[in-house]
């Protein structure tokens, strides 16, 4: 009897003194971590100021830009630089971010702590990467995406060779960035420009056309009385912020804002979820247009009809924000792709969009790591079981923090941090 | 008549912009022809939240455009070169010092608004800040917790039911409406006259007063032209001001 209460003890002891990962994100909820991220008291520490030059490349652009991108003509990207000679970083931004959009700068912040030159890379998906960089000017190949993606990055490595000191390459990407940094790992094993040491995939979507449908579904399923009355959504939205700035002193967008509105007032799950779908679809419109006035494809400006800084784009922005992916690949991208006798087929071009097309490569490949959540919002049901499959030990997949929500988080830093340590 | 020099917005800077404006009124383009995809979608959605009420968006457009390129190319550079030159803890001094100037416009304002609360927040600010806060160059009354909140004249117009009117984005000041772009003639003018820093006898302190001031005011202000790379920043900004006047006039 003695013998079996402290062998029970015993194991009680075991399993409670660590041997069972404690992570103490903060929210259990995906929709709540993926809005408001980390809160300060739970991220790691990090330097508020880093040495960041926004930089232009120096190359003529691919074709002649349109009036009303005038702003937006070269390709933008930033660098943090080391003093001495130290390992380089790229870092390839989610879907429609440009180069030095919130989750950038923090990947930056990790990265320099660390001690690597970081390059950082706006989304083929970002009008500046269509209208500077992108070949064929039809974001969301992944392919040609990738191709477009390494061809910058060498033309970046050639600006940027005579002022830093480079040691070796390193290559990390989130959300959609993800998924391209495992693209480009590939890629790179062919044409070794690079010879990237680690990669490390951040919240990748496993199929592009799931995870965009999932995105779509949230904006559409959360607006009461459907997308028609989003002005009233948007109102509300509104409505509610001037009550809590009118009860709070003052309103300031600080860092802990959105954290203390919610420890005031928990928003609910439809409206979280409306907001995270209103995002993407804003990406989407942005891309759409940018897309459209590029190829002048005549699927929302008129084909021949140059735009000139005083034309009024309020009824575009209008017209695009009502198209979803589905509707996107169909009759816009599969459309162009047809056109130009690349794509026969609606279902390999469809299959092609997916991490599964690589998935041997994948299984092979001991460089590539995946760092992901069992609660990301933008993996459909079994897709992350299948991720977990085929990297094996090389997922490292936290129980929560949504859609890359917990970035900032001290457990995820540290593990970042520690995966790329030469 | 002669015009009192230095005191509150010169009566030509108004003339200007109203005939820059007639001319604006005068060049408004015509949208061109539909795609199919356009007259499918268009016709059977709602009302759009970027729809806003902008009759001179063609002058608005250009003038935005104007303000970005003025930004890149001038201000700021001068700016950045303001920020590597001063410690932080000078720029926070400086930020105060005119941050508590406003505060007489603000009790002025408040006042006009019928609301004494605010005005006493304002003037307990000016008083405290200017004393103990030495000139302003510190701001012991936010540690005291009377946090600011501006009121500008345009407010006191929203509070007596003016609507703010046609969109207006202003030449370096950027995004307005027909309501308030006066508004901040008026509280200048307001601010000239009362002349906390005896400008009638000093005027040689204007210059320098005026262009730290363009400096600071942009050196607060975070916002980056084209920072996200959306083609529709315009219709964005226009959205967003119109809500945060929403919001400023509703405190």
């Amino acid at each position: 009897m003695g013998i079996r209460l402290g062998v029970v003890l015993w194991c009680i002891l075991l399993a409670s003194s660590g041997r069972a990962e404690s992570y103490d994100y903060p929210f259990s909820n995906p929709l709540v971590a993926t809005v408001i991220g980390t809160p300060l008291a739970f991220q790691a520490s990090l330097p508020a100021e880093i040495p960041v030059r926004q930089l232009e490349l120096a190359q003529a652009p691919l074709r002649s830009i349109p009036a009303i991108f005038w702003y937006t003509a070269r390709f933008k990207f930033s660098l943090v630089a080391q003093p001495g000679p130290a390992p380089l970083m790229f870092v390839i931004a989610g879907t429609g971010a440009s180069h030095n959009a919130g989750k950038m700068q923090l990947l930056q912040r990790i990265f320099h702590q660390a001690g690597f030159h970081v390059v950082s890379l706006p989304s083929p998906t970002n009008p500046n990467f269509i209208v500077s960089a992108s070949s064929t000017g039809v974001p969301g190949h992944i392919e040609h995406d990738s191709e477009d993606l390494y061809r910058v990055m060498r033309q970046i490595w050639r600006q940027l060779s005579r002022e830093i000191q480079v040691t070796e390459f390193y290559l990390t990407g989130y959300s959609l960035g993800g998924a391209q940094a495992a693209f480009l790992a590939r890629l790179d094993d062919v044409r070794r420009a690079f010879e990237f040491r680690k990669v490390l995939m951040i919240n990748p979507p496993l199929s592009l056309y799931n995870s965009a449908k999932i995105l779509d579904a949230m904006l559409a399923d959360n607006i009461p009385g459907g997308l028609d009355k989003i002005h009233l959504f948007m109102d509300e939205l509104f409505a509610r912020l001037m009550k809590l700035y009118r009860d709070e002193d003052q309103v300031s967008l600080s860092d802990d804002f959105l954290y203390r509105i919610y420890q005031k007032q928990p928003p609910e799950d439809a409206n979280l979820a409306a907001l995270i779908g209103i995002s993407f679809r804003l990406t989407f419109t942005n891309m759409l247009f940018a897309s459209d006035v590029i190829t002048d494809s005549g699927y929302l400006k008129p084909q021949g009809v140059t735009l000139s800084v005083t034309d009024s784009l309020t009824e575009y922005f209008k017209a695009a924000s009502r198209v979803g992916f589905i509707e996107y690949f169909d009759a816009y991208f599969y459309a162009y792709f047809r056109r130009h006798g690349v794509a026969s087929n609606r279902r390999t071009l469809l299959d092609s969009l997916s991490l599964r097309a690589i998935e041997d490569y994948l299984r092979r490949t001991d460089k590539i790591t995946l760092m992901t959540n069992a609660d990301d919002l933008i993996l459909a049901p079994g897709e992350v079981d299948y991720l977990r499959r085929v990297f094996g030990r090389r997922a490292k997949i936290y129980p929560s923090g949504g859609h890359c929500g917990n970035l900032a988080y001290k457990d995820n830093v540290a593990f970042m941090t520690a995966f790329f340590e030469p | 008549m002669r015009v009192a020099h230095g005191r509150g917005a010169p009566w030509w800077g108004t003339a200007w912009l109203l005939s820059a404006l007639l001319v604006g009124c005068s060049a408004a383009p015509v949208p061109p022809p539909q795609t199919p995809k356009m007259q499918a979608v268009l016709p059977e959605s709602g009302r759009h939240p970027v729809d806003i009420y902008d009759p001179w968006e063609g002058f608005n457009r250009r003038m935005y455009r104007f303000n970005a390129q003025f930004d890149l190319y001038v201000y700021l550079p001068v700016v950045h070169a303001y920020e590597r030159v001063m410690p932080a803890f000078a720029e926070a001094g400086v930020s105060n010092f005119f941050a508590n100037l406003t505060e007489i416009n603000s009790f002025i304002n408040a006042l006009l608004q019928l609301k004494p609360r605010v005005a006493l927040k304002a003037g307990a600010r000016l008083l405290i800040n200017s004393s103990i806060g030495l000139f302003g160059l510190w701001d012991p009354a936010s540690r005291l917790g009377i946090i600011q909140q501006r009121e500008d004249f345009g407010q006191v117009l929203a509070h007596y039911r003016v609507a703010p009117g046609p969109y207006l984005v202003l030449p370096l000041l950027g995004p307005s409406s027909l309501r308030d772009a006066p508004g901040l003639a008026l509280d200048a003018w307001v601010f000239g006259r009362i002349d906390p820093l005896d400008f009638e006898h000093h005027s040689e302190r204007q210059p320098p007063f005026y262009i730290l001031k363009a400096i600071d005011a942009r050196h607060r202000v975070k916002f980056r032209y084209y920072q996200t790379g959306s083609p529709f920043e315009y219709e964005l900004v226009r959205y967003l001001y119109i809500k945060k006047r929403e919001l400023d006039t509703a405190k």
